[in-house]
Parts: structure tokens; sequence; C-alpha cells
């Protein structure tokens, strides 16, 4: 069991392979083959994951840090050592059970959701190859592990956005617009990210998280741990120190065997270890307490000051992926994806994927607090706003998109105000909410399509539907974009379209119970999970607002708790609208449904949403005995240094419950008694007064993409415009290129042809010809080829050379 | 003598002027061969008789007979119809005064510089004296012998002679080194002498220079000997040839007496097996030494030594040392130029040999009339060819044959008509 | 004993002659007889030096310019055979196919 982490490089190696064999060999196998292959891979992470999580209750949560075999370090430089380095701790054990529990349920869900798709392998391959990222973004020891994770999942959150970049009638090119936008916008909050990474480097001269033997959480980190929540108990309090492994060394003989056979002295805290030693988060603790100052080579700052530079910069690419304000455009498009990629990437795992690294690094954003305010009225407003917008939208994947910006938008919020628990809490709830309702709206758009398909006569063949699901999806889409109001449904069926649809409760019933279990968890009903999540953040800001008198608190407070509120009501807007009434189409009425494989995730989500929020229950009111108090709270409090038990506060839980609930009954008031509006395609509260407008600005999307478009595009494109046709095309290439490099290159080259090379190379060269065959020819008439001039030439030469010999003979007379 | 040269060269002058104005050629030929026989006489009178020969065997006989057979082959004799003065060739009117100038000047430079130089006047340099040291001291070791300070030879034995050695010419010290004796000579050594330089006599050993000629040996089958007394016990000795053992008639005595210390005047023997005795010049019937069976060479130069000889007892009794050199051969004569030409020239000699295989081989391969072979090659080629030759006239569009006039043939053609 | 002087101016006597026979004749062997008489003349040059400084060494010059002189005729009278079977003339005036 001590061994079981390492085969966390199997978590990367596995879902890699099966990427690569799906992506080689996909195309020669079946469907049945390859949905095997990548689901298998994604199921085996699943099990390494519970095999870690057995692991870290063996060992008394002592976290773990592989040097994967045959990987000897990674970046090497003269004084730079960047391992690659995987840990196993609370929190990525947290992230790896959900991410690859939801995501192996996904993968049985898309083998039937992308059946007959001609390019099914490859779907399969991005989604093995999302899981190799997205793991190595979670168990990465380093900022540059994490940040190889981010950009790939980027990259496989780009490649199955648009995935169907060849649908006809230019959906395709609205696809792959859509994942270019989410290229182009998640660019931006990488290079924010980039610039925090830089700036951590510079700080603290390593990237490490935590080094080996470091401990993340010291045994006295938490001696004001309950002093912060004021409704708990002593007992509660003592229950949470057992943190330390000192500590829990007597609970288990595992531990003991361990520190025996590794032979250290178990350390309660770093103090032993120098300050070069430590991770970042250890070096930023002892900087803080030292005062450190940052040399800039110029200037120097203070420590606190350079940490909110970096979680500032950490903020831009938090806001980048996990799609707040203002870089949230993208997701709403990124559903231009199929249903199992928006459930997986763009509801459930990547978009935490920012969350998770504000919990990992809390240790900077407990300490800005100037930046923990920003981060505390982005998230709160994204919430607020998503709410908003969520409300005004026709189309469910849409809803749920905006739904899950806003849910990030409490996540966010909550680590603005120091709740990294709740946060935590919040994303796993959701993860398993959000992914069920991504699933549901799947499973019905699905039975929309085969609905219509039925109903237009060119059906009748069941499950053979493999042109018609694109068609669907194509023509999906290009209604979403188009927004005309008066959509008949006739002419352009959108099947996911909530005004094509009603009365599917009948139709499909697993998907109908399933998906108002999501809907109830996502409203914060007691007792599904989203009440206990949501609760707990909503208490966390109340505390923060009331008792430690933080306007962050406040703040989020107050816009989380009207967020809520609109969340339950968008949410049963949508059920009212998916699945009571009459059906509003024929494709509505003869929707059937889903298959097996689609249903049956969509189960196991159904009952996780419903008990996976007892794992964080607050203490003293009647659960301990059950579920344990706070159990989720604790685990994580083995790695995350500030985190704090939430406090349970009857007002607030009942409050946010009042406001839950009569939202439901409103939404079901309104929609369910206005049946007739909504058959036209109108809304209800389009032509209410009072609300009317707001309706119409929400419907707008609140004119995101006009501002970014007038704020942002049109001068950059007017730039761009500039750049390239006068500055590029006109200066460069007719004035510079034709002007001064053309012609003078003809000059020089005019200069070297004509005088240097016709008249002194060539002159030089003909010159040399010439005179050789001019002597020669001068010379030709000497060689007469009579013998008798070579005699005489000859002769005369030995009388030349008997006068010089026989001169001395002769002058001697 | 000279009477002959002038008689001799005229005519050779002649015959070559007249070789050069014949219009015939195998007169001029003919008159090349007498002026070759005067040469080859002009060579008997400047000492050089086997060059003589040489000249007329090969010259006038082989080379001029070949000259001769070529004419007559060729039907050349009437070729040089004229000379080229009253040639109608305009291109060599500059000829005849340049040749004129080129052949006055060389005759001029020639005969001004040979009566200039007075070559005939002139003296040979005198050759340097040369010795040779013969151990004749029978009581003395091996020696050393040094001239002035110059090592001539080590480890000279009894009974041994040194080669002969150049000399400075005048007055020379010799140093004789024994084992623990020095003796030192002084000798006076002319240029263009031969001398050896012989110790002898018991105790401390006298040293005598004794003349020795090693010039030609004139006589016929002769050789050149030299008897020198080095026996202190007699006053002198008498050398008999006792000719044959028994016949006492055929004694003929060739030293009547010589002294100690003395040598003879060079004896010119004959070569043949003789039987020598030397005896006490005053008694004429007491036996000295006798040299029996004495082997008498020609054209050698020989000194004989009467010294005392050790004998076993520690006593000693007369005995004779004989050193023989080779004498120098006839000058121009066969012997002498076959010596000079198997040491110094052997080299040039085997290149010689290797020129004239060669030239053999060139003049054989030259005069080989073509015939069969050269046809059948030619024949061969054509097979070949004649595909090509018909492509090559598909493309032109002209007939091409093998048969086509080359471009030297047709120009010697007409060159031989006119 | 022919005085040396004597001798030698013989024999210039008769390499003039012929080298007058090389510059003059037409005819190709009676150029090549000449080329002979000038070798003969500069043969008795070198006897009557070598009688006259007592050395032999002429006389083996002597006798190499013989037996080259000799190879020489053999092969010069094999050209004059090949020449003349080509061009039918032994003329040497004939002979100007090198001319520049």
């Amino acid at each position: 069991m001590e061994n079981y982490p390492q085969l966390v490089p199997l978590l990367i190696i596995i879902p890699s392979v099966g990427a690569f064999l799906n992506l080689v060999f996909g195309a020669r196998l079946r469907e049945q083959a390859v949905a095997t292959i990548g689901i298998i891979a994604a199921a085996l992470t699943f099990v390494i994951a519970v095999l870690l999580y057995t692991y870290l209750y063996a060992s008394g949560f002592e976290a773990a840090i592989i040097n994967p075999p045959f990987l000897d370090g990674w970046i090497r430089l003269v004084d730079v050592e960047i391992p690659w380095q995987m840990r196993v701790d609370t929190l990525s054990v947290t992230m790896l059970l959900f991410v690859t529990g939801v995501g192996t349920l996904i993968h049985i869900y898309a083998m039937g959701y992308m059946h007959g798709d001609p390019r099914f392998h490859r779907f399969f391959a991005y989604l093995n190859m999302f899981f190799a990222f997205m793991l190595i973004l979670i168990t990465g020891n380093n900022f540059l592990m994490l940040f190889v994770g981010w950009e790939g999942v980027g990259l496989c959150s780009f490649l199955l956005i648009g995935f169907w970049f060849d649908k006809a009638k230019g959906v395709g090119w609205r696809n792959s617009n859509a994942a270019r936008k989410a290229m182009i916008v998640n660019r931006v909050g990488d290079f924010g990210l980039m610039m925090g990474i830089f700036l951590i480097f510079w700080t603290f001269g390593t990237l490490d998280f935590y080094r080996p033997g470091e401990l993340a959480v010291p045994a006295d980190a938490h001696s004001e741990y309950g002093e912060e929540s004021h409704s708990e108990t002593e007992e509660s309090a003592e229950s949470t120190l057992v943190l330390a492994a000192q500590e829990t060394a007597p609970e288990g003989e595992a531990e003991g065997g361990h520190g025996a056979a590794t032979g250290e002295p178990e350390y309660t805290n770093n103090d032993h270890i120098v300050t070069d030693q430590l991770g970042v988060f250890g070096q930023a603790e002892r900087f803080i307490e030292e005062g450190h100052e940052v040399d800039f080579g110029p200037f120097s700052l203070p420590i606190e000051t350079v940490l909110t530079i970096i979680t500032l910069f950490m903020l831009i690419g938090v806001a980048g992926k996990s799609a707040q304000i203002p870089l949230f455009v993208w997701l709403p498009d990124a559903m231009a994806g199929p249903t199992p990629v928006s459930a997986l990437i763009h509801a459930a795992t990547m978009v935490t994927a920012g969350v998770y690294m504000m919990v990992r690094s809390n240790v900077f954003f407990y300490e800005a607090e100037l930046t923990s305010f920003i981060v505390t009225v982005v998230g709160a407003s994204t919430a607020i706003v998503a709410g908003v917008i969520a409300v005004g939208q026709w189309d469910i994947k849409r809803v749920l998109a905006y739904s899950t910006v806003s849910q990030l938008g409490f996540m966010v919020a909550a680590v603005g105000i120091g709740a990294y628990g709740a946060a935590m809490f919040h994303l796993v709830t959701h993860a398993c909410f959000k992914a069920l309702l991504f699933l549901g709206s799947g499973s019905v758009i699905h039975g929309m399509e085969h609905g219509h398909h039925i109903a237009h006569g060119h059906g009748g063949h069941g499950h053979d539907d493999t042109p018609h699901d694109e068609e669907a999806h194509a023509s999906a889409h290009k209604a979403d974009e188009e927004h005309h109001p008066d959509h008949s449904g006739e002419t352009e069926f959108d099947p996911q379209d909530m005004r094509n649809m009603g009365g599917l409760r009948a139709k499909m019933p697993v998907t109908y119970v399933t998906y108002v279990i999501g809907t109830l968890a996502l409203a914060g009903i007691f007792p599904f999970a989203g009440f206990w999540s949501k609760d707990e953040i909503l208490a966390d800001s109340w505390v923060a607002g009331l008792f430690d008198g933080e306007l962050a608190g406040f703040i989020a407070f107050g816009l989380l708790i009207v967020a809520a509120g609109f969340t339950a009501f968008y949410m049963w807007r949508q059920v009212v609208l998916v699945f009571h009434g009459e059906p509003r189409t024929e494709a509505a009425a003869r929707a059937p449904e889903s298959a097996p494989s689609m249903v049956i995730p969509l189960l196991v989500l159904g009952v996780l949403s419903i008990f996976v929020g007892f794992m964080n229950v607050p203490s003293g009111i009647g659960f301990d005995s059950i579920f344990g108090a706070h159990v989720f709270t604790d685990w994580l409090a083995h790695t995350v240094l500030h985190i704090h038990v939430a406090s349970f506060n009857p007002l607030v839980a009942g409050g946010a419950l009042l406001i839950a609930i009569s939202a439901i009954i409103l939404a079901g008031r309104i929609y369910g008694s206005s049946r007739e509006t909504v058959l036209q395609g109108r809304d209800p509260l389009e032509n209410r007064e009072g609300v009317g407008s707001l309706w119409r600005v929400a419907n707008a999307r609140m004119y995101w993409d006009q501002v970014y478009g007038a704020v942002i595009e049109q001068p950059f494109n007017r730039l761009a415009k500039f750049l390239a046709d006068t500055l590029d095309w006109a200066f460069w290439h007719d004035y510079f290129h034709d002007t001064v490099l053309a012609k003078g290159f003809r000059t020089v080259g005019n200069i070297l042809a004509r005088p240097v090379d016709l008249g002194i190379i060539d002159g030089i060269v003909n010159g040399i010809g010439r005179v050789v065959r001019g002597v020669g020819g001068g010379l030709r008439p000497v060689q007469t080829g009579y013998v008798r001039t070579y005699a005489v030439t000859l002769l005369i030469g030995v009388v030349v050379v008997l006068v010089l010999l026989l001169l001395p003979l002769i002058q001697r007379g | 003598m000279t009477e002959l040269f002038l008689v001799v060269g005229v005519l050779a002058v002649i015959s070559a002027v007249f070789m050069l104005l014949s219009d015939n050629a195998v007169h001029s030929a003919l008159f090349l061969v007498i002026t070759m026989v005067g040469i080859a006489f002009m060579f008997l009178l400047l000492n050089a008789p086997f060059l003589a020969m040489i000249q007329i065997t090969v010259y006038a006989g082989a080379i001029m007979v070949l000259f001769l057979f070529v004419i007559m082959l060729l039907g050349a004799e009437r070729a040089d119809v004229s000379s080229l003065i009253g040639s109608d060739n305009r291109k060599f009117r500059w000829y005849i005064p340049v040749v004129a100038v080129a052949i006055g000047s060389i005759f001029f430079i020639f005969a001004l510089s040979i009566l200039n130089s007075g070559v005939a006047t002139r003296q040979i340099p005198a050759d340097p004296p040369q010795a040779r040291f013969l151990h004749a001291a029978a009581d003395v070791g091996a020696v050393e012998v040094y001239a002035g300070e110059t090592l001539l030879a080590a480890d000279v034995t009894f009974g041994t002679a040194t080669d002969f050695v150049a000399l400075p010419e005048g007055a020379t010290s010799v140093r004789i080194v024994a084992d623990a004796a020095e003796y030192v000579v002084d000798v006076n050594l002319e240029a263009d002498t031969s001398s050896t330089l012989i110790a002898y006599g018991a105790g401390t050993p006298q040293v005598s220079v004794i003349p020795t000629d090693r010039s030609t040996v004139t006589d016929q089958r002769s050789g050149r000997y030299v008897v020198f007394n080095g026996y202190a016990d007699l006053e002198a000795v008498r050398v008999i040839d006792i000719g044959t053992e028994f016949d006492e008639n055929d004694n003929n005595t060739l030293v009547e007496s010589l002294p100690f210390g003395e040598y003879s005047a060079p004896l010119l023997v004959e070569e043949e097996t003789a039987n020598w005795t030397i005896v006490d010049a005053n008694e004429p019937d007491d036996l000295v030494t006798r040299l029996e069976a004495f082997e008498l060479e020609r054209d050698t130069a020989s000194l004989i030594a009467v010294v005392p000889l050790p004998v076993a007892d520690g006593t000693v009794r007369p005995g004779t040392v004989v050193v023989k050199v080779e004498a120098a051969p006839d000058f121009g004569g066969p012997r002498a130029i076959g010596y000079k030409l198997f040491t110094t020239f052997l080299l040039p000699f085997q290149l010689l040999a290797l020129l004239l295989l060669a030239a053999m081989v060139g003049a054989i391969v030259l005069t080989h009339r073509e015939t069969s072979k050269a046809r059948e090659r030619a024949g061969g080629r054509r097979r070949v060819s004649r595909p090509l030759a018909q492509v090559i006239a598909a493309q032109v569009g002209q007939d091409i044959t093998p048969d086509a006039p080359q471009l030297p043939g047709g120009e010697g053609s007409r060159a031989a008509g006119d | 004993m022919i005085p040396t002087d004597m001798a030698v101016l013989l024999s210039v006597v008769l390499f003039v002659l012929g080298t007058l026979g090389v510059l003059l004749k037409r005819n190709a062997i009676l150029v090549f007889m000449s080329v002979e008489l000038m070798l003969n003349a500069t043969n008795l040059a070198l006897v009557a030096f070598a009688q006259q400084w007592g050395q032999e060494t002429g006389h083996l010059f002597v006798f190499f310019i013989i037996t080259v002189a000799a190879a020489e005729v053999a092969v010069g009278l094999a050209l004059i055979v090949a020449i003349f079977r080509t061009k039918k003339s032994i003329n040497i005036d004939d002979l100007h196919q090198l001319e520049g």
C-alpha cells in the first residue's frame, strides 16, 4: 500500500497510450473497440485514483512526491532545476477522484452519444488526451507542470469544441469559430498565468509547490482553526487538529511502520529546512514572517506586494480558464462541442482547474488581501451576471453553460473570502450535478433529434441516425447563433431550443427524474448536494461579512444569495419548459428515451448528486453520527494550509433554502401558466412590466459580446487592417520593397552587371584571351613545320651558348 | 707524323666537301666513308687504337652500309636534285644569310678559341706522390703508420703491405707506431711517383724508400720485378734464375750483387713459372734462400724483399717477402677501355645496352609493314561501326561511308605527287 | 704526336661542314649523313683532348657516342623508310605538316 503512489505516472501513461492507440489505429477499429479502449483507459485511472485514496488514508494523509522512472529530472539549467515530480496529497486525490470518476461515466455516455460519428475514434482519442493533460495538471508538483497540463487541456478543449468543424451550411465555421474564441480568450488568461509563474520563479527561485520532506501543513498551523468559526464546538476543534503525522501515528499501524521504515525523524513542522530548500508556499510563509523584500534590480518590493501582483496575474489566468468576468464569454460558445465534452470539460473538470489552482495557492491568496477582495468581487459578480443571463436563454445547453459560469463564480468568490474548503466542496458537488445536467440535456437533445427524425417521415429506422445526429447539432447551433424571435421550429428545427420541447416527462422518464435531481441539487434544495456546498459558501461569506466585518463578505453574500435565487429560478424554468406541459412540437411528442449507455451514467450521477453533499455536512445539525462532521474539510486540511471549517448558520441556510424554493415556485407558476406565450416563441417575462427589459438584456447575454466587439474586436480589426493595408502592404511592400529594396538592388545590380562585370571582369578575361590569341597568332609563323628552320634556330642557340662558354678563351688572346 | 696528319686531315676535309657537293646520294655516302676512315686514322695517331678499330667497323662498316642499303632500297640516289641554293622556295630567302652568319660565327668562335687558348701547350697537372708501407721487420709486431698526423693504415702485420695512398708532395714525416716504440722517418716524395716505404732489419727497424714503377709494362707479356736486400748478415746477395733444376747451363744471373739495404733495377721478365735462387754474392755456392715454382705474372709490378724470417726455435733464417700490384694498363688500348667500362662506367654501359635494344625493337616496329592484321582490325571496326554510320547517315540525310577520304591522307598523296 | 690544337681544328672544320650539310641539304638521308659527320667531328675532338690530358674518359665518351649513333641511325633510317613509304618522298621540305 505504501507503494501505491508509484502508480501515479500511470495516470498519465494510460490515457496517453489510449489516445495514441485510438489516434493511430482507431480508424481501422470498430466503434466498440475504440470506445472500449477509451473507457478502459479512463476506468483504470479511476481505479488508480481510488488506490491513491486508500494509500492516503493508510499513510495518515502523508503527501507523497513521485519522481517518475526513466525521467531523471526535467529541465536542468545551470542553477535551475525543475523536476518532473508528481504529488499525491488530499487535494490532488480529491481532484483525481471526481475527474476520473465523472470522466469515466462521461466516456461511457459518449459511447452512446457519439454513436455513428465518422470521427468516433478521434473523439475518444481527444478525450483520453484530455485525461492525460488534466491529470498532469492535477498531479504536478510545480507550477510548470501545472502549466503544461493547463495548456494541454486548453488544446484538447479547442480540439473538442471544434470537433464538428466540417458541418454543412456554415455551422462548421461557427463551431470552429467557437473553438478559436475559446483558444484566444484562454491565451489572454494564460498570459496572466505565465506572468505569475515567471514572477514566482523570480521571487522564490523554484516552482515546486512543496519539496520532498516538506510538510504542506505543519502541525501547529491550525491552532486558530476553530476560533474563526464562531459556532464551532471544542470537540470539533480538537478533531480537526488531528493533522500531523505524529498525532495520527497511533491510529494505524501502517503509519508506524512507515515511519520506522524510512527511519527519518518525524518533524512536525518545516523549521529544520532552510528557506532555499522549501517549496514556493513554504518560502512565502517564511518570507512573510521575515518581512522579506524581493529584489527586482532597480527596486525592491515587500513580499506582500509581490504576492498581490502574483495572485492578480494568476487571477487573470483563472478568469480565462474558469470563465470569470471578463473572460467568461468563451464558455457559452464552447457549447458548440458535443455534449459529453460540455459535460466533462466545460462543466466538471477543466473549468475548475482555475479554482483548483487558487486553492492550491491558498497561501498566496490568503496573504494577498487586495487580491482576495478582487477575487471575491469578480466571482460574485460573475455568479449574478451569469445567473441573470441564464434566465434569458432558450438553448438548453446554453442555460447550463451560464449556470456553470455562475457556479464557478460561487467557487471563485468562496476562494476570495478565504473559504477554500467550501470552494473545493462546491467544486466537487457541482461537478457531479452539472455533469448530470449536461448529460441529461444531451439525452434530451438526443431524444429530440430522434423524435424529429421519426416525426418527419424519413425516420422509423430506430437508432440509425448518424447523419441526422450531425444535422441536428448543426441546425441547433445555427439557430442558437441567430436568435430570431419568430422561431417557429418548422423551417429550421433546433433540438436544443427549449421552445421546441415540453412534455418530455412522459417520454423520457429516467432522464426527467435525474434531471430534476440535478436541478434540485443545483438549486440548493435540502438535502441534495448543492444545498450543502452552496450553503457553506453563503455561510462563510456571511461570517466574513457580518462577524469579521469584511466588505468582501457583504458583497459576496449579497450577490451570491441573489444568484442562488436566480439559479433556482432558471433551472426550474428549464425543467418546466423541457419536461412539463404538452409537447410543443411533433419531435417532442415522439422523442424516445435514450440508450442504456447514456441512461446509466445519468442514474449514477443522480445518486451521487443526492448523496455527495453529505461528505461535508456541518457539525451540530444531527448528521455527525451518520456521516461525520465536515469530513471533507478535515481531509483537505492535510494539504490546504489556510482552510477552516465552515460555520453552519441556520438563518443563512434557511433563508437560502426559502429563496430557492420560492424561486422554484415562482418559476413553476410563471412558466406553467403561460404555455401559450411559450408556444409563440416568447418568454412570459418578456412583456411583463418591470422585468421585461431586464429579460431582454439577459436574452441578449447582457451585450457582452457586442461590447467586446465594439471595444476590442473592432479597434483591433481596424488596427490590423491599418497594419496590413497601410503599414505592411503600402509601406513595406509597395514602398520599401519596391522602391528601396527592389530599385536599390536593381541599381546595384546594374552597376555590377554593366560596368563591373561586363567592363572590368569580362574585359580582363577577354583581354587575356585576346592577348593570348594575338601572341599565339604572332608566334604562329615561327612554327613553319620545316625541319631546316628548327635546325637553324637550334644552331643560333648553340652559337649563343658557345659564345658565352668560350668567351673567356676568346678574350685570353 | 705531322705530315701524315696533314695529309689525312686534308683528305678527310676534301671528301667531306665532296660529300656535300655530290648530287648522287650514293657518292655522298662513299665520300663519307672516306672521311670516316680518315678520322679513324686520326684516332690511331691520337693514341686511340681501339676507337680507331671501332670507327672502322661500326661507322665505316656497319652504319655506312646501312645508309647505302637504305639509299638503294628507296631508290633515293637522285632525290636531292639540288641543294637549297637555287631553290625556288621563296619562303627561305632569309635562310642563306642566316646560315652563313651562323656557320661563320661558329667557325670563327671555335677557331679563335682554339688558337687563343693554346691548348697544345697546356701541361697536365702533376699527380700527388703515391706511397705504400711494407712491413718487413720480423721483430716488430703490428704497427700503425702515420704520415704526418694522418693515419695511413692500422694493424699492419709482418709481411703485409698497405694500399697505395696519396701523400702530400715534398718532405713528409712518417711515423711507425709499434706496441711500445715509435719510429719516425723523414721522407721526401716527388710528384708523379710511386714509392714503397719498407721497414726491415732486426731490433730497431730501418726504413728505406723504394721507387715503385706501376706504369704500363711496355714489353709484351712481361712483369716488372724489383729485388731488395734487407738481410743484414750478408754483404750482398745475388739473384739467379736457375732455369731447369738439373741443367747447370741455363742459369741466368738476374742481379749480380745487391748489398744490404739496396734495391735492384726493375727486372722485366716474361711470364712463366720460374725457379729463382738467392745466394751470397761473395760465396755463390752458399744458398741464402730460394723461390721455387715462382709465378711470374705479366703486367704486374712486384717487390721481392730478402729479410730474416723468424723460425720456430727462436732463431732467424733468411727468407723473402713478395708484394705485387697490377701495373697500369696501356693508354687507349682495349684493356684500358675495358677496365674503365667495367668499373666506372658500368651503369651507363648497361643503359646503353638497353638503348640499343630499344632502338632495335623501334627500328623493327617502324619498318614493319602492317599487312594482314591491320586489315583484319579495320574490317572488325567496320562491322561495328556500320550501324552507327547508318544511324548518322539517316540523321544528317547524307550518305556516310567508312571509306570516306581522310584529310591527312589526301594531303599526303598530293604532296607525293609533285 | 699530333698537336691537339691541329686535331681540334680539323674537327671544327668537319663539324662546320656537317652543319652545312644539315642546314642545306634537302635529302633526308644526306641530312642524316651530315649529322653523322658532325658526330664524328665531335669524336675527333674528344679523342684529341683525351690524348692531351691522358684521360681515358674521353675515349669512353667516344665509345658511347658511337654506340648511340648506331642506335640513332637504326631508328632514324627506319623512320625515313616509314616516311618514304607514306609520303613517297624523303625531301625534308615536303614534310611540314606541323606548320603552325
